[in-house]
């Protein structure tokens, strides 16, 4: 009789044997070139093609950013760093930006790269990002995936694991888990020190031969070591999860000052902030629901010394100041709603926070004007309702 | 011998406990030391394990679910620091529980499709729609009523895959709405 629970243990266990036995073979293994391709491990090419299928499910999941001009950006930067050795046509790198405000970046087995919003919102300049996608790039150059999986200690590791899974989970957790195992636990949380040693060595080399300054991987590290300590120790935080951030921060400094002494190149500040200005204001955004006015506000304050003539940076801060309700944030709300206003009259969204100001100081003149206001130029509004009911109150209220 | 009974043992302890997370609802529920009461529909199951607030669903949490209960407005929200506030209109406070919505880390781009003025347990709070994805692609709706009053906020939350499920219990939520009633 077919049992599909005996079929599942049966290509379990050959997929382990599969597993250990490429293990036991292969510890170290060859920089990737066209030509390691047709000689791959078995087992290789099965993590490369579960790592295909998860990264299929992951750009599906409507997770990735939507801005087709910022995911071209990521990989031109890429593109400039690959050496001929990594232009391989079956596997092309592929880097993809993520809609997540951590800080967070990783490579899957069979090159595709991905960036969370939050750490490029992080960044300074051009020559940060090539830092980071050299590091990403080496990993994939140096098949960090699958010398993890040769380790023995990983594959006793596995084992663990996937019991652990088929007790907890069902049917389909060894399934599951055995993607995990593998991708999950080492390319997204980090590898061991030495080959994330390998990957910053490599990586800052790829970005110096491509032109960028190789000072700015120190400032990166430096500005990512600032920012953690104003974040919750609970946070994920992927590059704290490695060698230590200082360690790696004070490793890329002991490149730099050895390998690349003297060296400078291009840092790229300009085309960057252009190019990512979209993601810096999401983050904003999602800083203020998460309630992280200093981050926000520090965020913002930079923007808007670049970009004084955004008006959704002053409605943001308004929307900041006026969601942090501290006495003093009233005056400043209104003044960046008001600044919003003058660089564009028809802003519906900086009405509407004025309007909920006014309301909450009492000022139900001025609610009502801007209520008004915020309708007539957003009539489809979401809370159309809520703002007619305040509007009515308001004529209630103004009735003799 | 021995060892094989305790597993055994263990293992129908497991079970049993399993089970017992898990118990028919219907009626009315006054939950007097929350101050409010509220009708379940029959056939419905609540999680018993979760204590600060009722857990009902049908067919599996991640099929639909129904959450009624209160929250001391002094006590963190689970995703974002802002706090809610007494002395906030339906429409201030509602803008604080989407962003706490907005905050979870479990659900990717969620959006406010409506919010509006709604009665709640007998007061005006807010009524919010949205929608998002989970971080498995799949797209849920749920839809948010809440009102402060005293020191708590009192809410009915319902969340469902967006695709045939959302809409299939959207009366039962509309009814397990019009029997809450908040006593304070």
């Amino acid at each position: 009789m077919f049992s599909i629970h005996r079929a599942i243990g049966t290509w379990t266990t050959s997929w382990l044997a599969v597993l250990v036995l490429g293990a036991a073979a292969c510890r170290s293994a060859a920089p990737m070139t066209p030509d390691v391709l047709p000689t791959m491990a078995e087992v290789e090419k099965r993590l490369w093609s579960e790592s295909r299928d998860r990264t299929r499910r992951l750009d599906q999941s409507g997770v990735l950013h939507e801005s087709k001009e910022l995911q071209a950006y990521v990989n031109t930067v890429a593109q400039r760093l690959l050496p001929a050795s990594l232009r391989i046509q079956d596997a092309p790198i592929n880097v993809k930006v993520i809609k997540n405000p951590y800080f967070n970046a990783f490579t899957f087995p069979h090159g595709a790269i991905y960036i969370h919003s939050g750490l490029l919102a992080a960044m300074e300049n051009e020559a940060q990002l090539a830092a980071l996608l050299g590091h990403e790039i080496a990993h994939f150059n140096h098949r960090h995936a699958y010398v993890h999986l040769s380790n023995r200690e990983n594959v006793s590791v596995s084992f663990q694991v996937l019991a652990m899974g088929a007790g907890g989970a069902g049917l389909f957790s060894p399934l599951v888990s055995l993607f995990g195992l593998f991708t999950m636990n080492a390319a997204v949380s980090g590898y061991s020190q030495s080959l994330e040693w390998e990957a910053d060595d490599t990586g800052l080399d790829l970005a110096m031969k491509a032109g960028y300054d190789p000072r700015e991987a120190v400032k990166l590290f430096e500005i990512l070591e600032r920012e953690v300590k104003d974040r919750d120790k609970d946070q994920p935080f992927f590059f704290g999860s490695h060698p230590r951030l200082t360690e790696r921060r004070d490793h890329y400094r002991q490149l730099v000052e050895s390998h690349h002494a003297g060296r400078t190149g291009e840092i790229g500040a300009d085309k960057f902030n252009d190019e990512t200005a979209v993601i810096k204001l999401e983050n904003v955004e999602i800083n203020i629901a998460q309630g992280r006015w200093d981050w926000a506000e520090s965020a913002l304050v930079r923007f808007l010394s670049r970009y004084g003539h955004d008006p959704r940076g002053h409605y943001l801060l308004g929307e900041l100041f006026r969601r942090r309700n501290k006495t003093e944030d009233r005056e400043r709300a209104e003044r960046a709603y008001k600044d919003a206003l003058a660089l564009d009259d028809r802003f519906a969204l900086a009405h509407r926070g004025l309007g909920l100001l006014h309301e909450r100081t009492g000022d139900a003149e001025k609610a009502h004007m801007s209520f008004r206001r915020y309708l007539e130029l957003a009539p489809g509004a979401n809370d159309r309702a809520h703002i007619e009911s305040q509007l009515a109150n308001q004529q209630i209220g103004r009735m003799p | 011998m021995i060892r094989i009974k305790s597993l055994k043992f263990a293992l129908a302890g497991l079970v049993f406990w399993g089970c017992a997370a898990w118990e028919r609802v219907g009626g009315i529920y006054d939950a007097r030391d929350d101050g409010f009461r509220v009708e379940f529909p029959p056939e419905w199951n609540r999680n018993t394990r979760i204590k600060d607030r009722y857990l009902i669903t049908r067919d599996g949490l991640l099929l639909q679910l129904i959450e009624v209960g209160r929250l001391s407005i002094d006590k963190d929200l689970p995703n974002t620091k802002r706090k809610l506030d007494k002395s906030m209109s339906p429409l201030e406070a509602s803008e604080v529980v989407f962003d706490d919505i907005k905050s979870n880390q479990s659900i990717m781009n969620a959006q406010i499709l409506e919010n509006a003025p709604a009665n709640v347990g007998g007061f005006p709070g807010f009524k919010l729609l949205y929608s998002c994805n989970t971080k498995e692609g799949l797209e849920k709706m749920g839809v948010y009523y809440g009102v402060l009053r005293s020191s708590h906020i009192y809410f009915l939350h319902y969340f469902a895959p967006a695709r045939h499920y959302f809409q299939q219990d959207l009366k039962t939520l509309e009814k397990v709405r019009e029997s809450f009633q908040v006593k304070i």
